[in-house]
């Protein structure tokens, strides 16, 4: 203007300032998606991490429900072991239409389970513990152990399995939008890394969520990924049906070419003498080059047309996949085959199923897994109490509207966050101290858990935020840090036994408990003399 | 094999940190400026290769990869402790 010729200067200002005005939106979308994602799904998803966490410890845990049964035997032969459950099956169970029995080959599967359907319709399943050396039947007390636990992971409780598929389902797809959202959001990735400064508020808990979860990062991105992939044929549902159709029996077409059944009979009501079960076992070693089979059924034991299908270890490598073999219960004839890789699509899926299950894992490596999901509990504990602690340094600027939204979740948070391992503890204590011959006691243990856990909510909702989460974490270090003393008063199972015998599941899991009581003292304790959460 | 993998983990996280300006102030003067830094950065980063290496040594590849991840993270945490008592312990002299 004027006839004032424009420079370099005048022309690359603008440019830079377009393109900061279109990166500035983009954060703060992502921050938007990030911050609401969290904020509506960050309860559910913490009680998806903590009881998915501890289902890395299923096992353990299930062990230490059920006092009663000895040290892991899945070191046993299990030509002789498979023999001692159909022995005890002929025995109890000889007209049953169906048997099933899980060998116990590793740490997933220690003990010798076995299974029965009975020929008339409408019967539910019955099941025995046995022991593995001697095929005697071991009483157990009736508890959902850990595997109660693994499953609210993504059945949740009290609901229909497909409305809690599409709950978790839909609670998932948060996560990995609130993930990736996150890494977005985050502008020093690299620079802060290995930042954590202390003390510091508001700039604290940021430190402390960032740092939770960029370490564990790949980590979080495979589980919330493959935990849809669990869900697809609920969650994505119109990929089948554009192939096969809606008409009646189109999902079941669809479901019989994905897993078709295996050379199917029905009972003739012939009593003929069955096929050693050694020569089976056999058999399939052979034909998998040395591998050992992991559960056997038979359908129609006894019969003229009994089967015996023999699937292969689940948990062998990452890829979560067996081979099945059927067999012709008479002759021990080869009836039909389904090879463990079928193709590269499903063989990627299993692979991620495999991963997020982590059922191949060793020690090691299972170790880190329960460390990468704790540190997703972190992750998802510091983003809600972030989320509080931001806001109410805001608070006097907000809406009463807002100011009551904050106060409902700053009340909710403790509930949340150390109610549910409160609640967890108390299923714990409910197992050891519900009678042993009750009836339906696990289902009990398990209303334990969710009753308590209402009753954190319950207080937390009306007491003061401060108080209630110094409370609860006292609470939290009595349930978990009294469970060892506990145990030692009601079972013989106790770390005076443990230990010296080298029983490392039940000196662990005690050993464990005690830590967790340690780590919560040492929240209240900083918590005390902070005077406050922020 | 494992602690050993584990700790030459932590040797390259450490070092990856202190390449950074606001971990490397507490390196001597002699190991400050932008040439020291990437000394370090490939430094750090041939200790987590090292280790993956370790890794692939012992056991099979997809384990052993899960394995390297896995222990980014405790290391990770480690030295972000390990920086946070330092620049207390720099803060209070």
């Amino acid at each position: 203007m004027g006839g004032a010729v424009m420079s370099e200067h005048d022309i690359l200002p603008s440019a830079r300032d377009r393109l900061r005005d279109t990166a500035r939106p983009l954060r703060t979308a992502m921050a938007g998606v990030h911050t609401w994602a969290g904020l509506l799904f960050g309860c559910l998803v913490y009680f998806m991490f903590v009881t998915g966490t501890l289902g890395y410890l299923d096992s353990e845990i299930d062990r230490w429900m059920r006092p009663e049964l000895p040290p892991a035997q899945y070191s046993l032969p299990s030509a002789s072991t498979a023999q001692h459950a159909l022995d005890y099956l002929q025995s109890h169970a000889p007209a049953a239409r169906r048997w099933n029995v899980q060998i116990p080959v590793d740490r997933n599967e220690p003990y010798l389970r076995v299974q029965w359907l009975s020929a008339e319709p409408g019967q539910d399943s019955q099941s025995a513990w046995l022991d593995a050396r001697t095929g005697a039947r071991i009483i157990v007390r009736d508890t959902g152990g850990g595997q109660a636990l693994y499953q609210m992971h993504w059945r949740l409780h009290y609901l229909p399995q497909s409305i809690a598929e599409w709950i978790i389902a839909l609670a998932s797809m948060a996560l990995f939008l609130t993930l990736l959202t996150g890494v977005v959001v985050h502008r020093r990735f690299f620079a802060d890394f290995f930042t954590l400064r202390l003390g510091k508020g508001q700039r604290t808990w940021l430190d402390a969520h960032n740092l939770a979860s960029v370490a564990t990062l790949p980590f979080q991105l495979m589980i919330s990924y493959s935990g849809l992939v669990f869900l697809m044929f609920s969650f994505t549902p119109l990929i089948a049906t554009a192939w096969y159709g809606v008409s009646p029996g189109a999902g079941r077409a669809f479901y019989d070419e994905l897993f078709p059944p295996m050379a199917v009979a029905t009972a003739t009501g012939n009593r003929m003498p069955s096929v050693p079960v050694v020569q089976v076992l056999e058999q399939a070693k052979i034909h998998w080059h040395g591998a050992e089979a992991a559960v056997l059924d038979i359908q129609n034991p006894g019969d003229a047309h009994a089967r015996i299908h023999v699937t292969g270890n689940f948990a062998a490598g990452p890829v979560r996949t067996a081979g099945s073999l059927v067999f012709d219960g008479v002759t021990g004839n080869l009836l039909a085959e389904r090879l463990a890789r079928q193709s590269t699509p499903r063989t990627a899926r299993d692979l991620l199923l495999g991963l997020h299950e982590g059922l191949f894992a060793a020690p090691v490596l299972r170790a880190m897994y329960m460390l990468s999901g704790l540190l997703g509990c972190v992750m998802i504990a510091t983003g809600m109490v972030l989320w509080t602690v931001k806001r109410r340094q805001r608070a006097a600027r907000s809406t009463a509207s807002a100011l009551r939204g904050l106060t409902l979740v700053e009340r909710l948070n403790s509930g949340v966050i150390f109610g549910l391992p409160i609640a967890i503890a108390a299923y714990f204590w409910a197992n050891r101290l519900l009678p042993v011959d009750m009836d339906s006691r696990g289902q009990h243990e398990v209303h334990v858990l969710f009753g308590v856990w209402v009753a954190t909510l319950l207080y937390a909702a009306f007491s003061a935020s401060g108080r209630a989460w110094r409370v609860l974490a006292w609470c939290a270090v009595l349930g978990f840090g009294a469970l060892p003393v506990l145990n030692m008063i009601t079972t013989h199972r106790h770390l005076g036994y443990s230990l010296p015998a080298g029983d490392w599941v039940m000196a662990g899991f005690d050993l464990g408990a005690i830590a967790l009581g340690c780590a919560f003292a040492l929240a209240a304790c900083a918590m005390k003399k902070r005077g406050c959460i922020a | 094999m494992m602690l050993l993998t584990f700790a030459i983990i932590v040797i390259g996280l450490a070092t990856l940190a202190l390449a950074m300006e606001r971990h490397g102030e507490h390196l001597p003067a002699t190991l400050s400026g932008r040439h020291a830094a990437w000394v370090l950065r490939v430094l750090g980063c041939s200790a987590l290769v090292c280790a993956l290496v370790l890794l692939l040594l012992v056991t099979d590849g997809i384990p052993a990869a899960l394995i390297w991840l896995g222990f980014l993270a405790p290391g990770t945490l480690c030295i972000a402790f390990g920086m946070t008592i330092a620049n207390l312990i720099h803060s209070r002299r």
